[in-house]
Protein backbone atom coordinates (compact mmCIF):
# COMPACT_ATOMS: atom_id res chain seq x y z
CA UNK A 1 0.00 0.00 0.00
CA UNK A 2 1.31 3.41 -0.94
CA UNK A 3 1.60 5.88 1.90
CA UNK A 4 2.35 9.60 1.72
CA UNK A 5 5.75 8.77 3.23
CA UNK A 6 6.89 6.54 0.37
CA UNK A 7 10.16 7.21 -1.45
CA UNK A 8 9.92 4.45 -4.06
CA UNK A 9 12.84 4.52 -6.49
CA UNK A 10 13.90 7.99 -5.43
CA UNK A 11 17.65 8.52 -5.45
CA UNK A 12 18.91 10.04 -2.22
CA UNK A 13 22.45 11.25 -1.57
CA UNK A 14 23.26 11.59 2.11
CA UNK A 15 26.61 12.98 3.21
CA UNK A 16 28.15 11.80 6.46
CA UNK A 17 26.00 8.69 6.43
CA UNK A 18 28.32 5.98 7.71
CA UNK A 19 27.38 6.74 11.33
CA UNK A 20 24.98 8.56 13.62
CA UNK A 21 22.22 10.75 12.27
CA UNK A 22 23.31 10.44 8.63
CA UNK A 23 23.21 6.67 8.83
CA UNK A 24 19.79 6.74 10.49
CA UNK A 25 18.51 9.02 7.72
CA UNK A 26 19.85 6.65 5.06
CA UNK A 27 18.26 3.66 6.79
CA UNK A 28 14.90 5.41 7.12
CA UNK A 29 14.91 6.45 3.47
CA UNK A 30 16.03 3.03 2.26
CA UNK A 31 13.26 1.37 4.27
CA UNK A 32 10.76 3.61 2.47
CA UNK A 33 12.04 2.53 -0.93
CA UNK A 34 14.75 5.04 -1.78
CA UNK A 35 18.05 4.12 -3.43
CA UNK A 36 20.55 5.69 -1.06
CA UNK A 37 24.11 6.82 -1.62
CA UNK A 38 26.12 6.31 1.57
CA UNK A 39 29.01 8.69 1.88
CA UNK A 40 31.72 9.63 4.34
CA UNK A 41 35.48 9.97 4.36
CA UNK A 42 36.00 6.25 5.00
CA UNK A 43 34.83 3.97 2.22
CA UNK A 44 35.00 0.79 4.30
CA UNK A 45 32.63 2.24 6.89
CA UNK A 46 30.22 3.22 4.10
CA UNK A 47 30.36 -0.23 2.55
CA UNK A 48 29.39 -1.75 5.87
CA UNK A 49 26.25 0.41 5.98
CA UNK A 50 25.48 -0.56 2.38
CA UNK A 51 25.70 -4.26 3.25
CA UNK A 52 23.44 -3.72 6.23
CA UNK A 53 20.81 -1.94 4.14
CA UNK A 54 21.03 -4.55 1.37
CA UNK A 55 20.55 -7.34 3.89
CA UNK A 56 17.27 -5.73 4.85
CA UNK A 57 16.18 -5.62 1.23
CA UNK A 58 17.13 -2.04 0.49
CA UNK A 59 19.22 -0.50 -2.27
CA UNK A 60 22.40 1.38 -1.48
CA UNK A 61 25.83 2.23 -2.80
CA UNK A 62 28.97 3.62 -1.15
CA UNK A 63 30.99 6.62 -2.31
CA UNK A 64 33.77 8.10 -0.20
CA UNK A 65 33.87 11.86 0.05
CA UNK A 66 35.63 14.44 2.18
CA UNK A 67 33.18 17.33 1.93
CA UNK A 68 35.99 19.87 2.49
CA UNK A 69 37.43 19.13 -0.95
CA UNK A 70 35.48 20.40 -3.93
CA UNK A 71 36.83 17.76 -6.30
CA UNK A 72 35.59 15.02 -3.98
CA UNK A 73 32.16 16.64 -3.70
CA UNK A 74 31.95 16.80 -7.49
CA UNK A 75 33.01 13.18 -7.70
CA UNK A 76 30.32 12.20 -5.19
CA UNK A 77 27.61 13.77 -7.34
CA UNK A 78 29.06 12.29 -10.52
CA UNK A 79 29.35 8.75 -9.14
CA UNK A 80 25.90 8.89 -7.57
CA UNK A 81 24.33 9.75 -10.94
CA UNK A 82 26.42 7.11 -12.68
CA UNK A 83 25.18 4.37 -10.35
CA UNK A 84 21.57 5.33 -9.65
CA UNK A 85 20.64 8.07 -12.15
CA UNK A 86 19.30 11.54 -11.45
CA UNK A 87 19.31 12.64 -7.80
CA UNK A 88 15.87 13.34 -6.29
CA UNK A 89 16.82 13.90 -2.67
CA UNK A 90 19.91 15.60 -1.29
CA UNK A 91 20.70 15.44 2.42
CA UNK A 92 23.58 17.68 3.46
CA UNK A 93 24.40 16.11 6.78
CA UNK A 94 28.18 15.91 7.04
CA UNK A 95 29.68 18.58 9.25
CA UNK A 96 32.70 19.16 11.42
CA UNK A 97 33.01 20.46 14.95
CA UNK A 98 36.73 20.58 15.72
CA UNK A 99 36.66 23.18 18.48
CA UNK A 100 35.18 23.26 21.95
CA UNK A 101 35.65 26.51 23.82
CA UNK A 102 35.00 30.24 23.78
CA UNK A 103 34.95 32.36 20.61
CA UNK A 104 37.35 34.73 22.37
CA UNK A 105 40.31 32.47 21.64
CA UNK A 106 39.13 30.94 18.37
CA UNK A 107 42.01 30.65 15.86
CA UNK A 108 41.38 31.94 12.33
CA UNK A 109 42.11 28.59 10.77
CA UNK A 110 39.46 26.91 12.94
CA UNK A 111 36.93 29.52 11.79
CA UNK A 112 37.81 28.90 8.16
CA UNK A 113 37.75 25.14 8.54
CA UNK A 114 34.27 25.11 10.08
CA UNK A 115 32.80 27.59 7.60
CA UNK A 116 34.33 25.76 4.64
CA UNK A 117 33.19 22.30 5.69
CA UNK A 118 29.79 23.20 7.14
CA UNK A 119 28.62 26.05 4.93
CA UNK A 120 30.59 26.46 1.72
CA UNK A 121 30.61 22.74 1.02
CA UNK A 122 26.84 22.55 1.49
CA UNK A 123 26.40 25.26 -1.10
CA UNK A 124 28.74 23.39 -3.49
CA UNK A 125 26.59 20.30 -3.17
CA UNK A 126 23.35 22.21 -3.63
CA UNK A 127 24.64 23.99 -6.71
CA UNK A 128 25.89 20.74 -8.19
CA UNK A 129 22.63 18.87 -7.61
CA UNK A 130 19.67 21.29 -7.63
CA UNK A 131 19.81 22.47 -11.28
CA UNK A 132 19.45 18.89 -12.49
CA UNK A 133 16.64 18.27 -10.01
CA UNK A 134 14.87 21.27 -11.51
CA UNK A 135 15.34 19.91 -15.03
CA UNK A 136 13.76 16.66 -13.88
CA UNK A 137 10.70 18.44 -12.46
CA UNK A 138 11.62 18.90 -8.82
CA UNK A 139 13.23 17.49 -5.73
CA UNK A 140 13.86 17.86 -2.03
CA UNK A 141 16.91 19.16 -0.22
CA UNK A 142 17.39 18.70 3.51
CA UNK A 143 20.17 20.45 5.33
CA UNK A 144 20.87 18.90 8.69
CA UNK A 145 21.52 21.83 10.98
CA UNK A 146 21.26 21.92 14.78
CA UNK A 147 19.51 23.80 17.55
CA UNK A 148 23.03 25.09 18.22
CA UNK A 149 22.19 27.50 15.38
CA UNK A 150 19.16 28.77 17.30
CA UNK A 151 20.78 29.35 20.68
CA UNK A 152 23.97 30.66 22.22
CA UNK A 153 26.60 28.44 23.78
CA UNK A 154 29.86 28.99 25.67
CA UNK A 155 31.37 25.82 24.24
CA UNK A 156 30.30 25.27 20.65
CA UNK A 157 29.88 28.84 19.44
CA UNK A 158 31.68 28.40 16.14
CA UNK A 159 29.66 25.33 15.32
CA UNK A 160 26.51 27.33 16.18
CA UNK A 161 27.53 30.10 13.80
CA UNK A 162 27.92 27.61 10.96
CA UNK A 163 24.59 25.97 11.81
CA UNK A 164 22.79 29.32 11.87
CA UNK A 165 24.16 29.87 8.36
CA UNK A 166 22.29 26.71 7.32
CA UNK A 167 19.00 28.43 8.13
CA UNK A 168 19.77 31.38 5.88
CA UNK A 169 20.97 29.00 3.19
CA UNK A 170 17.70 27.09 3.35
CA UNK A 171 15.55 30.21 3.13
CA UNK A 172 17.48 31.61 0.21
CA UNK A 173 17.60 28.36 -1.73
CA UNK A 174 13.87 27.86 -1.06
CA UNK A 175 13.15 31.25 -2.59
CA UNK A 176 15.55 30.72 -5.48
CA UNK A 177 14.28 27.27 -6.43
CA UNK A 178 10.66 27.21 -5.20
CA UNK A 179 9.37 28.17 -8.65
CA UNK A 180 11.09 25.06 -10.04
CA UNK A 181 9.41 22.75 -7.51
CA UNK A 182 12.46 22.23 -5.32
CA UNK A 183 11.72 22.18 -1.60
CA UNK A 184 14.58 23.10 0.73
CA UNK A 185 14.28 22.65 4.48
CA UNK A 186 16.53 22.53 7.51
CA UNK A 187 16.31 19.85 10.15
CA UNK A 188 17.54 21.01 13.55
CA UNK A 189 18.10 18.18 16.01
CA UNK A 190 18.81 18.76 19.66
CA UNK A 191 21.40 16.71 21.50
CA UNK A 192 21.43 13.22 20.00
CA UNK A 193 23.39 10.21 21.20
CA UNK A 194 26.00 10.05 18.42
CA UNK A 195 29.78 9.81 18.34
CA UNK A 196 29.78 13.32 16.89
CA UNK A 197 28.24 14.77 20.06
CA UNK A 198 29.93 12.40 22.47
CA UNK A 199 31.70 15.22 24.36
CA UNK A 200 28.29 16.68 25.19
CA UNK A 201 26.53 13.59 26.52
CA UNK A 202 29.35 11.44 27.91
CA UNK A 203 29.80 13.69 30.92
CA UNK A 204 27.20 12.38 33.38
CA UNK A 205 26.75 15.73 35.12
CA UNK A 206 26.16 17.57 31.83
CA UNK A 207 23.77 14.88 30.68
CA UNK A 208 21.67 15.07 33.82
CA UNK A 209 21.43 18.85 33.58
CA UNK A 210 20.47 18.54 29.92
CA UNK A 211 17.78 15.97 30.64
CA UNK A 212 16.33 18.17 33.36
CA UNK A 213 16.05 21.10 30.90
CA UNK A 214 14.38 19.00 28.21
CA UNK A 215 10.60 18.52 28.39
CA UNK A 216 10.90 14.88 27.27
CA UNK A 217 13.61 14.47 29.96
CA UNK A 218 16.07 12.72 27.67
CA UNK A 219 18.39 13.26 24.73
CA UNK A 220 17.49 11.91 21.30
CA UNK A 221 18.53 8.81 19.42
CA UNK A 222 19.65 8.81 15.76
CA UNK A 223 16.65 6.64 14.85
CA UNK A 224 14.38 9.45 16.06
CA UNK A 225 15.91 11.88 13.55
CA UNK A 226 16.06 9.60 10.49
CA UNK A 227 12.28 9.42 10.01
CA UNK A 228 11.96 13.21 10.27
CA UNK A 229 14.36 13.69 7.35
CA UNK A 230 12.55 10.95 5.41
CA UNK A 231 9.26 12.76 6.06
CA UNK A 232 10.68 16.05 4.75
CA UNK A 233 11.82 14.28 1.57
CA UNK A 234 8.47 12.56 1.03
CA UNK A 235 5.18 13.60 -0.63
CA UNK A 236 3.80 14.00 2.92
CA UNK A 237 5.76 17.25 3.18
CA UNK A 238 4.89 18.52 -0.31
CA UNK A 239 3.81 21.98 0.89
CA UNK A 240 6.68 22.55 3.33
CA UNK A 241 9.63 24.61 2.11
CA UNK A 242 12.07 27.13 3.56
CA UNK A 243 11.40 25.90 7.09
CA UNK A 244 13.40 24.82 10.10
CA UNK A 245 12.06 21.62 11.61
CA UNK A 246 13.23 21.18 15.19
CA UNK A 247 13.47 17.70 16.76
CA UNK A 248 14.88 18.28 20.21
CA UNK A 249 12.56 16.79 22.81
CA UNK A 250 11.15 20.29 23.31
CA UNK A 251 14.21 22.00 24.79
CA UNK A 252 13.98 25.10 22.58
CA UNK A 253 10.22 25.39 23.02
CA UNK A 254 10.97 26.78 26.46
CA UNK A 255 13.42 29.46 25.39
CA UNK B 1 9.25 4.13 10.96
CA UNK B 2 6.13 5.26 9.17
CA UNK B 3 4.89 2.13 7.50
CA UNK B 4 1.72 1.51 5.58
CA UNK B 5 -0.49 1.23 8.69
CA UNK B 6 1.62 2.85 11.36
CA UNK B 7 -1.42 4.13 13.31
CA UNK B 8 -3.09 0.71 13.59
CA UNK B 9 -5.03 0.22 16.86
CA UNK B 10 -4.83 3.94 17.64
CA UNK B 11 -7.79 6.31 17.95
CA UNK B 12 -7.88 9.94 16.82
CA UNK B 13 -10.38 12.71 17.51
CA UNK B 14 -10.43 15.36 14.78
CA UNK B 15 -12.49 18.48 15.41
CA UNK B 16 -14.12 20.31 12.51
CA UNK B 17 -13.69 17.21 10.38
CA UNK B 18 -16.75 17.61 8.15
CA UNK B 19 -14.90 19.18 5.24
CA UNK B 20 -11.71 20.66 3.86
CA UNK B 21 -8.54 20.33 5.97
CA UNK B 22 -10.31 18.60 8.90
CA UNK B 23 -11.89 16.04 6.58
CA UNK B 24 -8.56 15.39 4.84
CA UNK B 25 -6.91 14.85 8.24
CA UNK B 26 -9.61 12.37 9.28
CA UNK B 27 -9.22 10.41 6.03
CA UNK B 28 -5.42 10.48 6.19
CA UNK B 29 -5.20 9.25 9.80
CA UNK B 30 -7.71 6.55 8.90
CA UNK B 31 -5.50 5.55 5.96
CA UNK B 32 -2.71 5.14 8.52
CA UNK B 33 -4.91 2.67 10.39
CA UNK B 34 -6.39 4.82 13.18
CA UNK B 35 -10.06 4.77 14.15
CA UNK B 36 -11.48 8.28 13.82
CA UNK B 37 -13.94 10.34 15.83
CA UNK B 38 -15.27 12.67 13.13
CA UNK B 39 -16.38 15.80 14.95
CA UNK B 40 -18.57 18.51 13.43
CA UNK B 41 -20.34 21.39 15.14
CA UNK B 42 -23.76 20.98 13.55
CA UNK B 43 -23.81 19.38 10.10
CA UNK B 44 -24.42 15.74 11.01
CA UNK B 45 -24.67 14.69 7.35
CA UNK B 46 -21.14 15.88 6.66
CA UNK B 47 -19.78 13.90 9.62
CA UNK B 48 -21.65 10.80 8.50
CA UNK B 49 -20.40 11.18 4.95
CA UNK B 50 -16.78 11.31 6.15
CA UNK B 51 -17.36 8.35 8.51
CA UNK B 52 -18.91 6.35 5.65
CA UNK B 53 -15.96 7.15 3.43
CA UNK B 54 -13.59 5.84 6.10
CA UNK B 55 -15.66 2.71 6.68
CA UNK B 56 -15.99 2.06 2.96
CA UNK B 57 -12.18 1.96 2.81
CA UNK B 58 -12.15 -0.64 5.62
CA UNK B 59 -11.57 1.75 8.52
CA UNK B 60 -13.43 2.55 11.72
CA UNK B 61 -15.14 5.87 12.38
CA UNK B 62 -17.65 7.51 14.68
CA UNK B 63 -19.48 10.66 13.54
CA UNK B 64 -19.88 13.04 16.49
CA UNK B 65 -21.83 16.29 16.63
CA UNK B 66 -20.44 18.57 19.34
CA UNK B 67 -19.62 22.25 19.65
CA UNK B 68 -15.98 22.68 20.72
CA UNK B 69 -17.01 25.91 22.46
CA UNK B 70 -19.35 23.94 24.71
CA UNK B 71 -17.49 21.77 27.29
CA UNK B 72 -20.60 19.70 28.04
CA UNK B 73 -21.13 18.48 24.49
CA UNK B 74 -17.38 17.83 24.22
CA UNK B 75 -17.43 15.68 27.37
CA UNK B 76 -20.34 13.70 25.94
CA UNK B 77 -18.48 13.21 22.64
CA UNK B 78 -15.33 11.97 24.39
CA UNK B 79 -17.43 9.58 26.51
CA UNK B 80 -19.07 8.23 23.36
CA UNK B 81 -15.67 7.84 21.71
CA UNK B 82 -14.36 5.87 24.69
CA UNK B 83 -17.45 3.71 24.79
CA UNK B 84 -16.97 2.86 21.13
CA UNK B 85 -13.18 2.58 20.79
CA UNK B 86 -11.98 2.13 24.42
CA UNK B 87 -9.05 4.50 23.97
CA UNK B 88 -7.95 7.85 22.58
CA UNK B 89 -4.40 8.49 21.36
CA UNK B 90 -4.53 11.63 19.24
CA UNK B 91 -6.38 14.93 19.37
CA UNK B 92 -6.37 17.24 16.37
CA UNK B 93 -7.66 20.69 17.27
CA UNK B 94 -8.73 21.83 13.83
CA UNK B 95 -12.15 23.46 14.41
CA UNK B 96 -11.88 27.21 13.87
CA UNK B 97 -13.81 30.32 12.97
CA UNK B 98 -12.56 32.63 10.26
CA UNK B 99 -13.84 35.80 8.68
CA UNK B 100 -12.59 39.28 8.02
CA UNK B 101 -13.79 42.44 9.68
CA UNK B 102 -12.32 45.89 10.03
CA UNK B 103 -11.22 46.47 13.62
CA UNK B 104 -13.46 49.56 13.74
CA UNK B 105 -16.48 47.41 12.90
CA UNK B 106 -15.60 44.34 14.98
CA UNK B 107 -17.92 43.89 17.94
CA UNK B 108 -16.84 42.26 21.16
CA UNK B 109 -19.31 39.47 20.46
CA UNK B 110 -17.62 38.75 17.12
CA UNK B 111 -14.18 38.82 18.74
CA UNK B 112 -15.38 36.48 21.50
CA UNK B 113 -17.02 34.05 19.09
CA UNK B 114 -13.75 33.42 17.20
CA UNK B 115 -11.73 33.04 20.40
CA UNK B 116 -14.42 30.80 21.93
CA UNK B 117 -14.19 28.33 19.08
CA UNK B 118 -10.58 28.48 17.95
CA UNK B 119 -8.73 28.94 21.22
CA UNK B 120 -11.12 28.02 24.04
CA UNK B 121 -12.36 25.11 21.93
CA UNK B 122 -8.83 23.68 21.83
CA UNK B 123 -8.63 24.08 25.61
CA UNK B 124 -11.95 22.31 26.24
CA UNK B 125 -11.12 19.44 23.88
CA UNK B 126 -7.64 19.01 25.32
CA UNK B 127 -8.97 18.93 28.88
CA UNK B 128 -11.66 16.42 27.99
CA UNK B 129 -9.22 14.12 26.17
CA UNK B 130 -6.30 14.52 28.57
CA UNK B 131 -6.68 11.47 30.82
CA UNK B 132 -7.02 9.23 27.76
CA UNK B 133 -4.11 10.79 25.86
CA UNK B 134 -1.95 10.30 28.96
CA UNK B 135 -2.76 6.62 29.19
CA UNK B 136 -2.03 6.14 25.48
CA UNK B 137 1.72 5.78 26.07
CA UNK B 138 2.39 7.60 22.79
CA UNK B 139 -0.19 10.38 22.69
CA UNK B 140 -0.14 13.37 20.36
CA UNK B 141 -1.96 16.66 20.16
CA UNK B 142 -1.81 18.54 16.88
CA UNK B 143 -3.17 22.07 16.78
CA UNK B 144 -3.96 23.63 13.43
CA UNK B 145 -2.67 27.19 13.39
CA UNK B 146 -2.51 29.57 10.47
CA UNK B 147 -0.16 31.57 8.30
CA UNK B 148 -1.74 34.93 9.13
CA UNK B 149 -0.91 34.56 12.81
CA UNK B 150 2.77 34.66 11.85
CA UNK B 151 2.87 36.79 8.73
CA UNK B 152 0.12 39.20 9.80
CA UNK B 153 -2.79 40.51 7.74
CA UNK B 154 -5.51 43.12 7.86
CA UNK B 155 -9.02 42.80 9.27
CA UNK B 156 -8.43 39.56 11.15
CA UNK B 157 -7.56 40.68 14.68
CA UNK B 158 -9.75 37.95 16.19
CA UNK B 159 -8.41 35.16 13.98
CA UNK B 160 -4.75 36.20 14.33
CA UNK B 161 -5.07 36.47 18.10
CA UNK B 162 -6.75 33.09 18.45
CA UNK B 163 -4.30 31.30 16.14
CA UNK B 164 -1.31 32.96 17.85
CA UNK B 165 -2.76 31.75 21.12
CA UNK B 166 -2.70 28.20 19.78
CA UNK B 167 1.07 28.49 19.22
CA UNK B 168 1.58 29.40 22.89
CA UNK B 169 -0.88 26.72 23.96
CA UNK B 170 1.15 24.20 21.95
CA UNK B 171 4.36 25.13 23.79
CA UNK B 172 2.63 24.97 27.15
CA UNK B 173 1.22 21.53 26.37
CA UNK B 174 4.67 20.30 25.31
CA UNK B 175 5.96 21.07 28.78
CA UNK B 176 2.92 19.99 30.77
CA UNK B 177 2.43 16.66 29.00
CA UNK B 178 5.98 15.55 28.22
CA UNK B 179 6.26 13.42 31.35
CA UNK B 180 3.28 11.40 30.09
CA UNK B 181 4.86 11.00 26.65
CA UNK B 182 2.22 13.13 24.94
CA UNK B 183 3.69 15.38 22.24
CA UNK B 184 2.09 18.67 21.22
CA UNK B 185 2.76 20.38 17.91
CA UNK B 186 1.16 22.92 15.65
CA UNK B 187 0.78 22.89 11.87
CA UNK B 188 0.36 26.34 10.34
CA UNK B 189 -1.20 26.07 6.88
CA UNK B 190 -1.27 28.90 4.40
CA UNK B 191 -3.09 29.34 1.08
CA UNK B 192 -4.84 26.00 0.91
CA UNK B 193 -7.39 25.32 -1.81
CA UNK B 194 -10.61 24.49 0.04
CA UNK B 195 -14.29 24.17 -0.79
CA UNK B 196 -16.06 27.47 -0.06
CA UNK B 197 -19.67 28.55 -0.03
CA UNK B 198 -21.08 29.75 -3.38
CA UNK B 199 -21.19 33.38 -2.26
CA UNK B 200 -17.59 33.24 -1.04
CA UNK B 201 -15.62 36.40 -1.63
CA UNK B 202 -11.85 35.89 -1.83
CA UNK B 203 -10.56 37.54 1.38
CA UNK B 204 -7.84 40.20 1.23
CA UNK B 205 -5.38 38.10 3.21
CA UNK B 206 -5.21 35.62 0.34
CA UNK B 207 -4.00 38.37 -1.95
CA UNK B 208 -1.09 39.48 0.23
CA UNK B 209 0.58 36.07 0.65
CA UNK B 210 2.43 34.22 -2.12
CA UNK B 211 3.75 30.68 -2.28
CA UNK B 212 7.17 30.22 -3.86
CA UNK B 213 5.89 27.81 -6.47
CA UNK B 214 2.77 29.83 -7.24
CA UNK B 215 0.75 26.73 -6.39
CA UNK B 216 -1.74 26.65 -3.55
CA UNK B 217 -1.68 23.74 -1.15
CA UNK B 218 -4.32 21.04 -0.94
CA UNK B 219 -6.00 19.82 2.27
CA UNK B 220 -4.04 16.61 1.70
CA UNK B 221 -0.77 18.57 1.92
CA UNK B 222 -1.70 19.48 5.49
CA UNK B 223 -3.19 16.13 6.46
CA UNK B 224 -0.04 14.15 5.72
CA UNK B 225 1.93 16.36 8.11
CA UNK B 226 -0.60 15.72 10.87
CA UNK B 227 -0.28 11.99 10.18
CA UNK B 228 3.48 12.27 10.54
CA UNK B 229 3.15 14.09 13.88
CA UNK B 230 0.85 11.37 15.20
CA UNK B 231 3.04 8.52 14.00
CA UNK B 232 6.13 6.82 15.37
CA UNK B 233 8.53 8.92 13.29
CA UNK B 234 7.92 12.13 15.24
CA UNK B 235 8.22 11.08 18.88
CA UNK B 236 11.17 13.42 19.55
CA UNK B 237 9.35 16.46 18.13
CA UNK B 238 7.31 18.46 20.59
CA UNK B 239 6.34 22.10 21.13
CA UNK B 240 6.97 22.95 17.46
CA UNK B 241 5.08 24.93 14.88
CA UNK B 242 5.55 23.65 11.34
CA UNK B 243 4.65 25.94 8.48
CA UNK B 244 3.00 24.35 5.47
CA UNK B 245 2.52 27.31 3.21
CA UNK B 246 4.66 26.59 0.17
CA UNK B 247 7.26 28.97 1.55
CA UNK B 248 4.84 31.89 1.88
CA UNK B 249 6.32 32.42 5.33
CA UNK B 250 9.95 31.59 6.11
CA UNK B 251 10.75 31.11 9.77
Amino acid sequence: MTTPFHLHDKVAVITGSSRGIGRAIAESMAALGAKVVISSRKLAACEEVVRDIEQRGGQATAVSCNISHKAEVEALVHKSRERFGAIDILVCNAAVNPVYGPLATLPDDAFDKVINANVKSTLWLCNLVIPEMAECGGGAVIIVSSIAGLRGSDRIGMYGISKAADFALVRNLAVEWGPRNIRVNALAPGLVKTDFARALWENEELLQRRNAQTPLRRIGLPEEIGPVAAFLASPAASFITGQIIVADGGITAGS
Amino acid sequence: MNGARELEHRVALVTGAGRNIGRAIALELAAGGAAIVVNVRSNKQEAEAVAHEIEAAGGRALPAVADVADPETIAAMVAAALARFSRLDYLVNNAAMRGEKRLEDMTYAEWRKVLDVTLDGAFHCTKACLPHLKSSGAGAIVNIGGLSAHAGSKHRAHVLTAKSGLVGFTRALAFDLAADNVTANCVAPGLVETARPKDFVEPQHHAIHHTLSGRRGSPQDIATIVRFFCGPGARFITGQTIHASGGAFLT
